[in-house]
């Protein structure tokens, strides 16, 4: 009896044991059926679902500004025109009201407005004047959200350097692209909500883990900018030339002042031009340099003590022939002393100084300048230019190689190894981004010039000064003096490869010229680039001229003082008489008073205030005043020298 | 009374199973609660704070020799009873349902803790009546009354799903008991007459629930709603899931409830087939684990204890996760230890304790 009803009871648990089982085992094939057989349609409806019940905005974006707080881009509120359809009843006629406003078929938005979908865009980002118009109408179900507007107010000005952002606020070329990471804030949507279909609902939080957007300080002055474009431009268009780049860069820093890529495009309406404008070919793009590399190779002779400046080599009268191929000059020459193969740029000379020094040491050199690597500056898509090992050159290669044709190289790359030569042999990183700040003006971030390597003493570095000071004294540049300024530089003009031929054209070229200025204390470096022009093929005709006005003009606007006297009264005689009329009411006590306390005072502030004064004023450095002589209160005498001494605010 | 050597009793394999769904209960949660501004304390922290509690008062009911309740059940049952009563009467009522009751400081619903003191109550009446023949409909009468009263009361909050736990957990210890086959037979057929009266009783929005069952697209944006999405969050997931915390459907809020009743949307949705089918093994073995080592006691009480506790756990797993699954109506069941509510995570230790109870005094006798 007790052996039955354990028996039974044995039963009984197995029986809900096995029911146990059955219902988790029906469980399980159900999961199974919907999650693994079925799963592709419950795929479909989750992301029909996520995607209608979602809709992006355009989020506002961090400021952009030059180094002297100028703005380069920034967002603006603006609204988009968006339609919920199911709550439009007569959808005919509020499409033919809101056609003319929008500028738009009313045949295209009332299918929009016929579309089954709960939310529709009609127009995103319409303008303050459209938006009043069509409150005016008061139509039901057709209403604003605000979105974000980028706004460039500089329109081409230093466009290639900023880049633009896409519909969503994204960042897609330039800086904005680059520093995508600091500008973009969290994306603003819409969400739609579920159980009243017209309905929605604004979601006004950030996304999490995302912060306030930051806003950039640039090393980039707007006005040398503009300055750099200007000329560029013009020269470009003078010479129906295919393009050209102009660089501006603070040689002791690697700063980049200044970058112009002509043609130019307008990032406000930048989807009406291709991606071939949009592309900062100072970075993306290389090419045969030429002669510019002299500069280079005269770096590494001097360095490596194989020549000096004053060693004679034999040009050979104009033609040389390596292995079958004959190089030439531009104009033949018999002797020339190692610096007037630079000055008068002679291809013989550089090919046989080229042999001394061997493939193995130029590629050195060339390696140590930065011509093997990107230079590491913060834009997107920066390339490295194409030398080849120099195992593999032949005596042809190296000869043309010696002056600049068989490489390709990019602007940037070329104007930081001439900053290297500039700044006493240092081998800076180029940067654009000085600082990142965030909404309230706190830094977040700052750069400091990073310096790759050395590469040169100082010593090499002012003996090729020196070198290319001649060469705008008195050779190939000369159409780049700039009076009152020592200018040392260098022209190029490299044949272009035909790309249809894979040989030399003879009618292409690459005109340019590389300098800094003042040439024994530089405050920028500069190239210039022209593409195929067709006017004056040679880049002492075609780029040096732009290199002048770039660097005449800078060096006015920057305060740099002109050496020698003549200039500096120049200077003064032109700014007074613009300064009187400003400050006509300005009492003038000075002489009475002797030499009135200036320091801390701008320049022009500083100048208005010895007015009238008969005195000679020398100035120097830029900025406020934070020297002068003679001291506050000493006599004024008739004719005496007046020193002023300014420096930039910190 | 607290032995040193109860201690070397609890039965660690249990234990295990248990803290292996705390663990998974608490991570799912967290994923699924991310983007839910809760007031104050965020969910998975009070969770954890429940979780505390629980296990306290899972461990006060392991240490007292469950022998004792056997004195204090019926007292037990009566004062549950009158709580439940009293939210009928004062109660809160949240969501449209009158299941709530201040204690303190915190909130609890009755009728939670009703399931135990019924569990306790019967296997009391179990014990002190034995029939070795197996049970008479007539002796299933007083059994019948204390199950039928808490059941009524808790139908008239309503709350639909813990009162189908109560008739079967009742119906689960009268196979377990024994009831003689003639009887089970009429019990059968009186069930499936009395099938429609009951479907008149039903309030319309219950009603509506079960036929939303049949027909979801029938209301997409009404009583269906919760069963489309919740299929549509675990259809998503497929076999390895979406990942931990890459869960859109519920985080979007597409899927309302999703960290109370909907939690296993949440799981399936985030780590798929292979996720459930790990849950649901681990409440498997848990249920297992209740019908062969549980129930093995020499003790009819005990015995009946266990089978209880482990029949409330597997209903409410199976309906819960029927309903997610889209299977069985939206009733509002929560699935033990990995839905966010204090008053189910601490029913549910209790009951955890309870069976540990029984399994470490095994040898008693």
């Amino acid at each position: 009896m007790n052996d039955r009803a354990a028996l039974h009871f044995k039963i009984r648990t197995r029986m809900v044991f096995v029911f146990f089982i059955l219902c988790f085992c029906f469980i399980a094939v159900r999961a199974y059926h919907m999650q693994v057989l079925e799963r592709g349609k419950s795929l479909t409806v989750a992301q029909n679902q996520y995607y209608a019940r979602r809709i992006n905005l355009a989020p506002p974006r961090g400021t952009i500004y030059d180094s002297k707080a100028r703005v380069l881009a920034v967002s603006m509120r603006v609204n988009s025109l968006y339609a919920q359809p199911d709550k439009i009843d007569n959808k005919g006629a509020v499409a033919a009201k809101l056609a003319p406003i929008l500028g738009k078929d009313a045949g295209e938005i009332a299918g929009l407005l016929s579309s089954p979908k709960p939310f529709v865009w009609l127009q995103r980002k319409i303008t303050p004047l459209q938006q009043e118009r069509i409150e005016a109408l008061h139509l039901a179900g057709v209403d604003f959200i605000p979105e974000s507007r980028r706004f460039y107010p500089n329109f081409d000005l230093g466009s290639h350097i900023i880049g633009f952002v896409g519909m969503d606020s994204q960042g897609l070329e330039g800086l904005e692209g680059a520093y995508e990471k600091y500008l973009k804030t969290a994306n603003n949507y819409v969400v739609l909500e579920r159980d009243a279909l017209g309905r929605w609902i604004y979601i006004p939080e950030r996304e999490k883990g995302m912060n306030a957007p930051h806003n950039l300080h640039l090393t980039l002055d707007l006005r040398i900018q503009y300055i750099a474009e200007r000329e560029l431009r013009r020269e470009v268009i003078e010479q129906k030339a295919a393009g050209g780049m102009a660089v501006v860069m603070e040689p002791a820093t690697g700063k980049i002042l200044a970058l112009a890529v002509q043609p130019s495009f307008n990032p406000n309406l930048f989807e009406e031009y291709g991606p071939a404008r949009w592309r900062n070919r100072a970075v993306t793009d290389s090419f045969e340099p030429g002669s510019v590399m002299k500069v280079f190779l005269l770096a590494a002779v001097l360095k490596e003590g194989i020549t000096k400046e004053n060693d004679v080599i034999f040009c050979e009268n104009g033609a040389q022939t390596i292995q079958g191929h004959t190089i030439h000059d531009v104009s033949p020459h018999g002797w020339l002393s190692m610096r007037d193969i630079i000055r008068y740029s002679s291809n013989i000379g550089s090919y046989k100084v080229g042999k001394k020094l061997g493939a193995e040491r130029y590629y050195r050199y060339l390696d140590a300048f930065g011509f093997t690597e990107t230079t590491g500056i913060d834009l997107l898509g920066e390339i490295a230019g194409k030398i080849h090992s120099p195992a593999s050159w032949s005596p042809v290669d190296l000869a043309i190689i010696s002056f600049g044709q068989g490489v390709s190289v990019t602007s940037l790359q070329l104007i930081t190894a001439l900053s290297c030569i500039a700044n006493g042999g240092n081998l800076m990183k180029p940067y654009l981004v000085e600082r990142i700040t965030d909404e309230e003006g706190k830094v977040v971030a700052e750069f400091s010039p990073q310096v790759r390597r050395s590469v040169l003493s100082q010593e090499i570095c002012r003996r090729i000064t020196s070198v290319m000071k001649e060469v705008v004294a008195s050779g190939t540049g000369m159409r780049g003096r700039i009076p009152g300024y020592e200018v040392a530089g260098k022209t190029a003009t490299a044949q272009k490869i035909d790309l249809t031929t894979g040989k030399y054209a003879k009618d292409k070229t690459v005109a340019s010229f590389m300098g800094f200025l003042p040439a024994d204390d530089p405050r920028v470096a500069i190239l210039v680039v022209v593409d195929e022009p067709r006017n004056s093929p040679y880049g002492g005709a075609t780029a040096t001229p732009v290199f002048k006005r770039i660097a005449e003009e800078l060096m006015r606007y920057m305060g740099v003082p002109p050496t020698g006297e003549d200039f500096s009264k120049k200077l003064i005689l032109a700014q007074l008489p613009r300064i009187k009329k400003q400050r006509e009411s300005r009492s003038k006590t000075a002489s009475r008073q002797g030499m009135p306390d200036l320091r801390g005072l701008s320049m022009r502030k500083a100048l208005a205030q010895l007015e009238g004064e008969k005195v000679q004023i020398r100035l120097a450095g830029s900025g406020l005043l934070v020297n002068q002589r003679p001291n506050p209160g000493d006599a004024l005498k008739e004719g005496s020298e007046v020193f002023l001494r300014f420096s930039p605010p910190r | 009374m607290i032995d040193r050597r109860l201690w070397g009793q609890l039965d660690d394999r249990l234990v295990i199973l248990t803290a292996a769904l705390m663990v998974i209960g608490i991570a799912n949660l967290f994923s699924a609660t991310i983007t839910m501004p809760g007031e104050g304390i965020s969910f998975y922290l009070r969770q954890l704070l429940w979780f505390g509690i629980g296990v306290l008062l899972g461990l006060l009911v392991f240490v007292i020799d469950y022998r004792y309740y056997e004195e204090f059940a019926y007292p037990f049952y009566l004062v549950v009873l009158v709580t439940v009563l009293c939210v009928l009467i004062y109660g809160l009522i949240v969501g449209g349902g009158q299941r709530w009751i201040k204690a303190g400081f915190f909130y609890f619903q009755p009728s939670e803790l009703m399931k135990i003191a019924l569990i306790l109550a019967l296997a009391r009446y179990f014990a002190r009546h034995e029939r070795k023949e197996g049970y008479r409909l007539r002796d299933l009468f007083i059994p019948a009354i204390i199950t039928m009263v808490p059941t009524l009361l808790i139908v008239k909050q309503p709350d639909l799903g813990t009162a189908m736990v109560m008739v079967f957990i009742f119906f689960s210890i009268v196979l377990f008991v024994r009831i003689r086959f003639r009887s089970f037979l009429i019990l059968c057929t009186a069930i499936f007459l009395a099938t429609p009266i009951f479907w008149f009783t039903l309030k319309g929005y219950q009603r509506t629930r079960i036929l939303s069952l049949f027909h979801p697209s029938m209301d997409p944006l009404g009583t269906g709603y919760h069963i489309i999405q919740s299929k549509i969050a675990i259809g998503s997931g497929g076999i390895w899931g979406k990942g931990f915390l890459q869960g859109t459907q519920c985080k979007l809020h597409f899927l309302p409830e999703h960290h109370t009743d909907f939690i296993f949307a949440v799981l399936g949705e985030e780590w798929g087939f292979i996720g459930c089918g790990v849950v649901l093994a681990l409440y498997a073995a848990l249920i297992l684990w209740g019908l062969t080592r549980g129930v093995m006691t020499r003790d009819r009480y005990g015995s009946v204890i266990a089978l209880g506790v482990t029949a409330m756990i597997f209903w409410h797993v199976v309906i819960n996760v029927g309903m997610v699954l889209g299977m069985m109506p939206v009733v509002g069941l929560p699935l033990p230890l990995l839905s966010y509510g204090g008053s189910s995570v601490v029913v549910t230790l209790i009951g955890i304790g309870l069976l540990l109870n029984v399994r470490a005094r095994r040898h008693v006798f």
